[in-house]
């Protein structure tokens, strides 16, 4: 099971460096310029608000999603027992996940500065290249994301092991 | 023999038997009473030297005493669902609880029941004392204030007994369940300032429809999630 998790962990790996390599060429030789920022607004957030941190509907209800997951983190490590911090884990998780449709739906609740893209009577508002890049940047991410829980999982299985040798070898010391 | 035995009680009997025991408990030690009401009395006299009233009658009552309310409430509340744990932790009852053969739904949803109660009854001494502080006229506000706060609270009673509940199971304090449930009742507070501002402004609440509906869905969500995770909460590590 450790060699088929090292098996795929090299695969989702190698997929997700190779697509977010395309990703980029895709950003950077493909998708248009932005009109009135240029080229700076393909790799510059910061520029495009003007602030570090705003009280925005969409940021605001992220941070309580963080907040909420660190929460979650934190009870996983009070557990007295791993299976204890696993469940509770979960049932933090599932209670957190209440928060993600409010996330998608700020937009529209409260009106703020990010724009409102997709609804009824939209039509797909990407410029032709910009569709491209955004799909396969999306994609890009998400096998990043799948490239870091699988080095989380394997980390925590050696931690296991190493918990498990320890006791055997405590108990016939 | 098996005859004899009556059989357990169904889901509703099961969770007001157990809001009975909590209330009865309370009703002798007046200790989560006592714990919060204190509380909240000097949450809300900080507030009175943060923001005093000249400024409060300034900026516009329906501005910031909303926040405040629901700030003073939300601190004390958490107070009153730690103490509904606290005193199952003693001679350890919740695993009696957890063991008894009824749905732990029901244990949960009776525990979320008491505390609601607590709660109402912990308003309906703040809210007035809020009034009397900042200058509100709660009087003519009265009616729509009682159906917003009674509306908002169902939620926060049920997501404080929740996490409640979890952090008892962790054997961590008040200041772990504020960081639980001060996130998770955002949308909560976000409704409940929102309403509460038009109730002080005078305007009629069918405007804040929205919001309403939004607070009664989380609360039905709230109550099964709740049901739902009840066996995963207090089943015995």
């Amino acid at each position: 099971m450790r060699t088929g998790l090292n098996r795929t962990f090299a695969a989702v790996l190698v997929v997700s460096a190779v697509l977010i390599g395309c990703a980029l060429g895709l950003i950077f030789l493909v998708a248009p310029e932005e009109k009135v920022m240029g080229a700076v607004q393909k790799i510059f957030y910061f520029h495009a608000w003007g602030v570090w941190w705003t009280w925005e509907a969409k940021l605001t209800t992220t941070l309580i999603l963080w907040l909420l997951l660190a929460g979650c983190l934190l009870a996983r490590r009070y557990a007295a027992t791993p299976e204890q911090g696993a469940r509770i884990g979960a049932v933090l998780g599932i209670v957190a996940a209440l928060d993600v449709p409010i996330v998608y739906k700020a937009v529209d609740w409260w009106r703020g500065q990010h724009p409102i893209v997709f609804g009824p009577g939209k039509t797909n508002p990407l410029a032709p290249g910009m569709s491209e890049a955004f799909g396969v940047s999306m994609l890009a991410v998400l096998t990043l994301y799948l490239v870091l829980l699988i080095a989380r999982i394997r980390l925590s299985s050696l931690e296991e092991r190493i918990a498990e040798l320890e006791d055997a070898s405590g108990r016939f010391r | 023999m098996s005859a004899e035995r009556p059989a357990p009680p169904g889901f509703v009997r099961a969770a007001a038997l157990v809001a009975r025991k909590d209330l009865a408990v309370e009703g002798r030690t007046r200790e989560s009473m006592a714990a919060s009401l204190l509380f909240a009395l000097i949450v809300l006299v900080v507030f009175a030297f943060a923001f005093d009233l000249d400024f409060v009658r300034r900026t516009g009552v329906s501005k910031i005493v909303p926040g405040m309310l629901w700030v003073t409430l939300a601190f004390s509340a958490i107070v009153g669902f730690n103490r509904s744990f606290a005193t199952e932790r003693a001679r350890d009852a919740l695993t009696g609880l957890a063991i008894a053969p009824v749905d732990r739904g029901a244990v949960l949803c009776g525990k979320a029941f008491a505390n609601l109660t607590l709660l109402v009854l912990l308003e309906a001494a703040v809210i007035p004392l809020t009034g009397i502080f900042f200058d509100v006229d709660m009087v003519t506000a009265a009616p729509p204030l009682a159906a917003v706060v009674l509306l908002h609270s169902a939620g926060l009673a049920q997501l404080g007994t929740i996490f409640g509940a979890v952090v008892s199971r962790l054997g961590r304090g008040e200041a772990f369940l504020a960081t639980l449930l001060l996130p998770a009742a955002t949308p909560l507070f976000l409704s409940a300032v929102h309403c509460t501002a038009t109730v002080f402004e005078g305007s009629p609440l069918a405007g804040d429809a929205k919001w309403l509906l939004i607070t009664a869905g989380l609360d039905v969500l709230y109550f099964l999630v709740a049901w739902l995770l009840a066996d995963a909460i207090l089943e015995d590590a």
